[in-house]
């Protein structure tokens, strides 16, 4: 018996013993029906003298009736040849429920290695190592809509896709409409919509058919092909000279459900070609055709990024990982004036992606019991930032290969790589529902914007500006960049844990720390931070960190010196004790 | 009884009845043996097992129907030993004929 719910299974397993079994109850059943039939029959029609009783006793005589020896082998085998039958739709189930949210919600990873779930949409081809965690109520649900074929076929099939008027598709629309919140319904009737007619649908059916579409992805059983449709359909819309509301509407439809914009997202990150087009929208340059309208564009692209916010707290964080390094290596080539209209979209997004990466901080009750958990959970954190450097290096490289002047980089610059590395923390805590031990720190107050503030000017000023187009300098900057906002999410934390404090006017207060506002503030807190152990004998030093053992300040000060100490080179204002 | 001299018994459908009924037995428990087998290849194997609720109801299902399969295996070895049982009888008989 297993626990809670929880079901397990590798479909390709299931898939072998059901095909091998079924078999194996055939033969039988063959046997039956060509030899021991006939051979009872014989027996029965020929024994008068002896052995007429053999069988007339049970059954009276036919051959094959119930009571006979044959008879009831044969009622049994499809008995048992169903079970063996139904261990296949169970494989399937199993597939159709891999991946999907509930999988997800879980957070329960496939075995076999740190496969990302991204590479196993619903529906695909079995994979023979893919071990599937789910629960028993995802397999039912799956079981319920595979079950439910009829309605939902019945009206997909009934449009007439030969007319080329649009009005015609408005009855269909209607009841599509009374069904539009039943995954079971909408799902088969978008996988059951002729080849090549989802974009027509999508482009004319409104708001109900972007409802409907969000229902289906949202059980996650929607086929490939259908994706597949969808998003070039929405790729051809965004295309289209003058700016059209519809691909925006179907992506905020699809955005305001996130299990719906999750198996968007999924589909999208094993399709480079589309993500591109996505993340460019009508942002592309298209000089030669002026009939691009700006606005039109950064609203597909707002939609874009608005579905991709919504959907990442739904997703693995593997999926995520996957997701972000995929954007990093398929950014499109477009203005830095494209890229600042997109800034606080974006921003919001790779900051809910980086809490979603990353999960939340391990609790004080975990901690207690694990001290490792803590430095395990900032290890990975600060693995899990540098997968947003290829986004960096593309945000760097738009805006130097603009030759734009050094000013108005820097000021650019401010807004893209400085927002959106050094906003992680206070939205990715809430983008991953953290419930830090926040003590002072009041996630949006006055206060914690002045502390984030602060702590910008103090880490960001000395990081050298790359001039010219040195991919190598880029990435140097990046790296730096990344690194300062690491350390960033780590100075938020300190003060969350009360280790620094912060009073109006701007100033820092760090118990026996210097001044951070002074010139070599920011060299002598990191100093701090990176040498607990060699400052631990000073007296005013360990007086501060027992004073915050209470608060579990002393770990946090030991996971910094471990995080720093496993990081890659430091920037240049990296401090220079230690 | 038969009537004196005579034996209305096919002696060779009996033959065939009893191989075909000495198959079954033997079919049967190769079913089992088979099914018992290759579930416990595909299905207990590590961290790759087949798991819940419906996994479950098949080893139910799957025990069910082996007692079943097993129930007729013996009914059939039963019927075996009477059809070999009369087929003794009506060659008795037939010799006592004879004779």
């Amino acid at each position: 018996m297993t626990d809670s719910g929880t079901a397990s299974a590798t479909p390709q397993f299931l898939f072998d013993y059901s095909t091998t079994a079924t078999n194996a109850a055939r033969l039988l059943e063959e046997f039956v029906r060509g030899t021991l039939a006939p051979a009872v029959a014989g027996y029965q029609a020929t024994a008068v003298d002896f052995g007429s009783h053999i069988f007339r006793a049970s059954a009276g005589y036919a051959p094959g009736a119930p009571g006979t020896i044959d008879g009831q082998v044969t009622a049994l085998l499809p008995r048992i040849i169903a079970t063996d039958e139904h261990v296949a739709l169970v494989g399937k189930l199993f597939q159709l429920a891999g991946g999907t949210r509930e999988t997800v919600v879980n957070r329960v990873p496939f075995v076999n290695g740190p496969r990302p779930v991204l590479g196993q949409p619903p529906l695909a081809a079995p994979d023979p190592i893919l071990t599937v965690f789910t629960d028993d109520a995802a397999l039912a649900a799956a079981e319920r809509s595979v079950g439910h074929y009829g309605a939902g076929n019945a009206l997909a099939l009934s449009f007439d896709w030969s007319s080329t008027d649009t009005g015609d598709l408005a009855p269909g629309l209607k009841e599509l409409a009374k069904h539009q919140d039943d995954e079971a319904f909408c799902v088969e009737f978008f996988n059951s919509l002729p080849r090549g007619t989802v974009a027509e649908l999508i482009i004319y059916g409104g708001p109900t058919v972007n409802h409907a579409l969000a229902t289906a992805y949202a059980s996650g059983l929607l086929d490939a092909r259908v994706e597949h449709e969808v998003v070039r359909s929405l790729e051809l819309q965004m295309e289209q000279p003058s700016g059209n509301p519809a691909p925006a509407a179907t992506l905020n439809a699809l955005a305001a459900d996130p299990a719906a914009a999750a198996a968007f997202a999924r589909y999208l990150s094993k399709d480079p070609k589309a993500l591109l087009h996505f993340m460019g929208g009508l942002g592309y340059r298209h000089e030669a055709d002026p009939g691009y309208t700006l606005e039109a564009q950064t609203g597909s692209q707002r939609a874009y990024l608005s579905l991709l916010t919504s959907a990442v707290p739904e997703m693995h964080p593997g999926e995520v990982k996957s997701l972000i390094v995929a954007m990093g290596a398929h950014f499109p080539d477009v203005t830095p004036e494209d890229l600042q209209a997109i800034l606080p979209d974006m921003r919001h997004f790779l900051a809910t992606a980086a809490g979603a990466m990353s999960g939340p901080l391990p609790s004080d009750h975990t901690i207690a019991k694990h001290p490792e958990a803590l430095s395990k959970w900032a290890n990975g954190f600060g693995a899990n930032m540098r997968a947003f450097n290829g986004i960096y290096e593309h945000i760097a490289k738009v805006f130097i290969d603009a030759q734009a002047s050094d000013d108005k980089v820097q000021g650019i610059l401010t807004d893209a790589m400085f927002a959106v590395g050094f906003t992680f923390v206070p939205e990715s805590v809430m983008a991953a529902g953290v419930s830090l031990p926040l003590g002072k720190w009041d996630v949006g107050s006055k206060v914690a914007s002045a502390v984030n503030e602060d702590l910008v000017k103090v880490i960001s000023p000395p990081i050298p500006w790359p001039k010219g187009g040195d991919g190598a300098k880029i990435s140097d900057f990046v790296q730096a960049m990344n690194r300062n906002s690491a350390l960033y999410f780590m100075c938020n934390t300190l003060y969350s844990h009360g280790m620094i404090t912060h009073k109006s006017g701007g100033k820092w207060v760090a118990t026996k720390w210097p001044d951070l506002n002074g010139p070599d503030g920011p060299n002598q807190l990191f100093a701090s931070l990176r040498g607990p152990h060699a400052t631990m004998d000073d007296p005013a030093t360990s007086a501060w960190a027992w004073t915050q053992h209470a608060k579990g300040g002393r770990k946090l000060a030991e996971l910094i010196n471990q995080f720093m100490a496993t990081a890659d080179s430091v920037p240049t204002s990296a401090p220079s004790g230690g | 009884m038969p009537p004196q001299g005579k034996v209305k018994y096919d002696f060779a459908a009996a033959d065939e009845l009893s191989r075909a009924l000495n198959q079954l037995v033997d079919k049967i428990h190769w079913l089992n043996w088979y099914r018992d087998t290759r579930s416990s290849k595909y299905f207990d194997c590590g961290q790759q097992s087949w798991r819940g609720k419906n996994h479950d109801q098949f080893v139910r299902d799957l025990h069910a129907q082996r007692r079943a399969l097993n129930a007729l295996a013996e009914e059939a070895a039963s019927l075996k030993s009477q059809v070999d049982d009369a087929t003794a009888a009506a060659t008795a008989k037939l010799s006592a004929n004879h004779h």
